[in-house]
């Protein structure tokens, strides 16, 4: 009988699934190739519209400059470094409030998941504020924090605190029991137990939360900065649009997408890295 | 390595909302039941599905309290779950973002006192107990369901508890894959000399296992009849045991047993069924 525990299972598939997977490793490298393709595609034809209906008359060319127009003036705010300097205030603000929502709502969120009393007394007032507009807030903040940067920072926190918040409430409170089973057999500690299983099982669900916390917190502040700040991106196209430099508005206005598109690359791909194993 | 296992006058009700009104009534899952495992021994326990079997092994196993009656494990009694018993239960319990070498590491990471080194060198050893060696580094999604158990075999024993329970752990898995497993377990256990408390609802898989097979009995949840098994193992290799006369007249004895149990709840219970075909 031992030899049947000698016999193993080869790790290698065998040729057909090798074959099969390498056939299917061709389709799946050039359908990426076409997908690619066609979003290249798609953008050019953004750029080209863009360009084109200004200067056949479509649209009118002082409210919408052709594209050229537009990219010049971004270079030229690029190497003065004027846009730069508002760049980087809404960077710094919206990365404060978003790394401050991160470090206050997990282990808040864990702590009321793991409470069940403390989870079904919290639910619906979370669901009251998550639920309220952050913008709605901003004249409150702006009351109690004046103009500053203190209330820039805490429109932002709140509004990805939220997000982040409920879902470590329902990645934790909905960890397989048949895991905390396994924890209570295996003699883990409570302690244990929650660094070991429960947090890491919540881990994807959190992500869920932080990567609609990164656009929220984008967004948020843009609007913020257009009601009361010398410096960012939202002043800057608020700015722009009142003094009627329309291509440095634009400017702004793309400048803000490519870095709304990038962060959420950024944690679409974190968020992968980190649910691996739910494959 | 092994530990004795005495339940007496076991009971455990449970709460449970009535169909028709809404009102908590108690059920009685386990009546005064009788059961020992002796040090050293493998005990299959079979019955028919809900009549009390994982009950059982929860209340061995230290994840329930009994509602009355006395467990002891080597005449100490049980109050909770502890290390010197062990579970592998039917539904895969590996953690997914862990490597089947890094899930058996688990279970020693809990019972301390073993060095980073040593942790990774026992859950090699018992990877390789189990004929895992080349997939230590593989995590659960990779892994077919007959790995998953045995890693989970692994992970239970790795801590070298007294006591191995298992509630149906081939449940899920295919008829060769199952006959596989069984007599992998059997050679396991020979050589680490356990005790098993083995759960099922195949009869074959309790005759084939058990030194003793637990005949239960549901509503409420008793041991009808304990039959000593003697086959000889030694020869399995060689022959169809299970086609055997011998293994033939066991399972024909334990069928009748269950069937008889059938027969009576039916004549008792036709008032279930009218309802039953009344909701049709
Ligand atoms: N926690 C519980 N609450 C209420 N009823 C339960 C609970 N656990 C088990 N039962 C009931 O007790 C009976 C025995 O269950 P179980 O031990 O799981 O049976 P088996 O493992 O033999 O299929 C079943 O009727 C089940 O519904
Ligand atoms: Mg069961």
């Amino acid at each position: 009988m031992s030899d049947l525990l000698t016999e193993r299972t080869a790790a290698r598939p065998n040729h057909r699934q090798e074959e099969a997977v390498r056939a299917k490793g061709v389709s799946v490298r050039r359908k990426r190739a076409v997908t690619l393709g066609r979003s290249l595609a798609g953008l050019l034809t953004l750029a080209l519209v863009w360009e084109t209906a200004p200067r056949l008359g479509l649209v009118d060319a002082y409210f919408i400059p052709p594209l050229h127009v537009v990219l010049q003036t971004w270079w030229e705010m690029v190497t003065s470094g004027e846009l730069w300097r508002h760049v980087s205030a809404s960077l710094v603000r919206s990365a404060v409030g978003f790394g401050l929502a991160i470090v206050l709502a997990i282990p808040l969120g864990a702590a009321i998941a793991w409470y069940r009393p403390v989870r079904e007394f919290s639910t619906p007032v979370l669901e009251i504020f998550r639920n309220t507009a952050a913008l709605a807030i901003l004249p409150v903040f702006i009351l109690l924090l004046g103009i500053g940067e203190t209330s820039k920072v805490a429109i932002v926190l709140y509004a990805c605190f939220f997000p982040i918040l409920l879902s470590t409430i329902s990645g934790v409170a909905s960890v397989d029991v048949q895991l905390l089973r396994t924890a209570r057999v295996l003699g883990l500690s409570p302690v244990e137990t929650f660094r070991k299983v429960v947090f890491p099982a919540a881990v994807p669900t959190i992500f869920t939360g932080i990567r609609i916390s990164g656009a929220a917190a984008i967004l948020v502040l843009i609007a913020a900065e257009m009601i009361g700040a010398t410096a960012g991106l939202g002043f800057l196209i608020n700015y722009a649009q009142f003094n009627f430099l329309i291509p440095t508005m634009y400017a702004a206005i793309i400048t803000t997408s490519a870095i709304g598109v990038g962060v959420n690359y950024g944690l679409v791909a974190l968020e992968r890295r980190f649910s691996r194993w739910r494959a | 390595m092994s530990s004795r296992i005495e339940l007496t006058r076991v009971r455990q009700t449970f709460l449970v909302r009535g169909d028709e009104d809404r009102a908590l009534r108690e059920f009685v899952a386990l009546d005064d039941l009788d059961l020992v495992v002796e040090a050293g021994e493998f005990l299959t326990i079979v019955g028919p599905s809900g009549c009390g079997k994982s009950t059982v092994l929860d209340l061995i196993g230290g994840l329930a309290t009994p509602t009355s009656g006395r467990l002891t494990a080597d005449g100490v009694p049980i109050t909770g779950p502890g290390l010197d018993r062990s579970v592998v239960f039917q539904q895969y319990t590996l953690l997914p973002w862990r490597t089947a070498q890094a899930n058996v590491e688990l279970a020693l990471e809990a019972s301390g006192g073993l060095t980073r080194r040593e942790r990774s060198d026992r859950a090699r050893e018992y990877l390789d107990l189990v004929g895992l060696s080349d997939f230590a580094g593989r995590f659960p999604h990779e892994l077919s369901g007959g790995m998953k158990q045995r890693v989970a075999i692994a992970r239970s024993l790795s801590h070298q508890p007294q006591v191995l329970l298992m509630d149906e752990p081939f449940g899920a898995l295919d008829a060769q894959t199952r006959e596989r497993l069984q007599e992998e377990l059997l050679s396991i256990w020979r050589r680490t000399g356990t005790t098993v408390v083995f759960i099922t609802h195949d009869i074959d898989e309790a005759v084939f296992l058990g030194q003793r097979v637990a005949v239960m009995s549901a509503r409420p949840g008793r041991i009808q009849e304990v039959v000593r098994i003697e086959l000889d193992q030694d020869r399995a290799g060689e022959e169809d045991l299970r086609s055997s006369r011998r293994f033939a007249a066991y399972r024909h004895h334990i069928w009748s047993l269950l069937r008889q149990q059938q027969l009576g709840a039916e004549q008792g219970g036709d008032r279930d069924e009218d309802r039953e075909l009344s909701h049709v």
